[in-house]
């Protein structure tokens, strides 16, 4: 069946059906970074309004602080534009993003505060746990216990849980490894659902 | 199964990352462990809860701030490629500019402010200084 058999009015709302189509279609992380290499100013651009968002959110929830998570945002972009002809695989560029970003919240971290990633056997930071006022709403709580995970918990659970990352991903931003990935994210969801349910007793 | 275990492929489960065969007995498990599902109701709730907390938004000023930053060093890297493309095109040989200083030093050595001739630099050599002596004065006779 050949496409003369349609009507001409009909033609034409397909036609404009599919070039609505494709304008919703975005390209892909991978198309835009190869443009972005050739110096594609306008595919950064995109990429960074794809990203901007997330990356800004893992900041602040690992940061606790907006102002020096915007700042380690900026400087996370900046950096991925300088060293983007690095990046051989463009399908990983939303890992190798986030690694980036990590790196400038463990700068920021090392700069303002000692840092919770330092090993240790318990999943809790060393924050006292009543610091904080505790509000009613269960939201809210879970953003204060969140707060209170170490930050190798934290942002496995808040790469997951927030950015979707898989747990490839999320061991390839956080240098780690994919089982190391699985057995964080198990023990930090377990620590918040007894510290949630603990609070609500 | 352990317990332990069975909760760790839950967590994993709930994420889409738990391989069939795992997902057989955990489902095995579940069946006769009512503590784990007690455990599977609590991680469907807190899914919950993750999903009803406010996404965080970046502010307005971070794209400004990133784009105007990338401006400047767009510029300066226009700089450097100029001095450089400027350098490629002028730069002097290490020989020839050793040769040039190493000129320099001797011209300078040589065209000493004491042999200047008014109009530049002139060189002059200076010559031992020779006494002179009159000579007496000849007189040729004349024819008359």
């Amino acid at each position: 069946m050949g496409g003369g058999n349609f009507s001409p009015g009909f033609a034409s709302i397909l036609r404009r059906a599919i070039q609505a189509e494709a304008r919703i279609v975005e390209p892909s992380d991978s198309i835009l970074v190869q443009r972005w290499k050739s110096g594609d100013r306008q595919a950064f651009t995109l990429l960074f309004r794809r990203y901007q968002n997330g990356v800004f959110a893992f900041c602040a929830r690992m940061l606790r602080d907006s102002a020096a998570a915007e700042d380690a945002a900026q400087e996370t972009f900046l950096k991925a534009h300088q060293a983007i002809a690095s990046l051989a695989d463009g399908n990983a560029f939303r890992s190798w993003l986030f690694r980036i970003a990590r790196n400038e919240v463990l700068m920021a971290l090392r700069n303002h505060r000692t840092s919770a990633l330092e090993s240790a056997e318990s999943v809790w930071s060393d924050d006292d746990p009543h610091r904080r006022a505790i509000s009613e709403e269960q939201r809210t709580i879970l953003q204060t216990v969140l707060d209170q995970l170490k930050a190798e918990y934290r942002e496995a659970i808040v790469l997951r849980e927030f950015q979707q990352l898989t747990y490839a991903e999320i061991a390839a931003a956080t240098n780690s490894t994919e089982s190391a990935v699985k057995s964080r994210i198990f023990k930090a969801r377990t620590a918040l659902a007894s510290r949630i349910r603990t609070q609500f007793q | 199964m352990t317990c332990e275990t069975s909760r760790e492929l839950l967590s994993a489960l709930f994420d889409s990352e738990l391989g069939h065969d795992d997902q057989s007995e955990l489902f095995a498990h579940l069946g006769h462990c009512p503590a784990c599902r007690d455990a599977f109701g609590e991680l469907l709730a807190l899914r919950s809860t993750f999903c009803s907390t406010e996404q965080l938004t970046a502010p307005a000023s971070l794209e400004r701030r990133v784009m105007t930053q990338l401006r400047r060093q767009e510029s300066a890297s226009i700089l450097v490629t100029l001095r450089q493309w400027l350098m490629a095109r002028f730069t002097v040989p290490a020989p020839v500019a050793v040769a040039a200083v190493l000129l320099l030093i001797l011209g300078t050595l040589l065209l000493r402010p004491a042999a200047r001739n008014g109009n530049g630099y002139v060189y002059v050599p200076v010559l031992p200084e020779v006494e002179v002596v009159s000579s007496p004065v000849i007189n040729t006779p004349t024819h008359p």
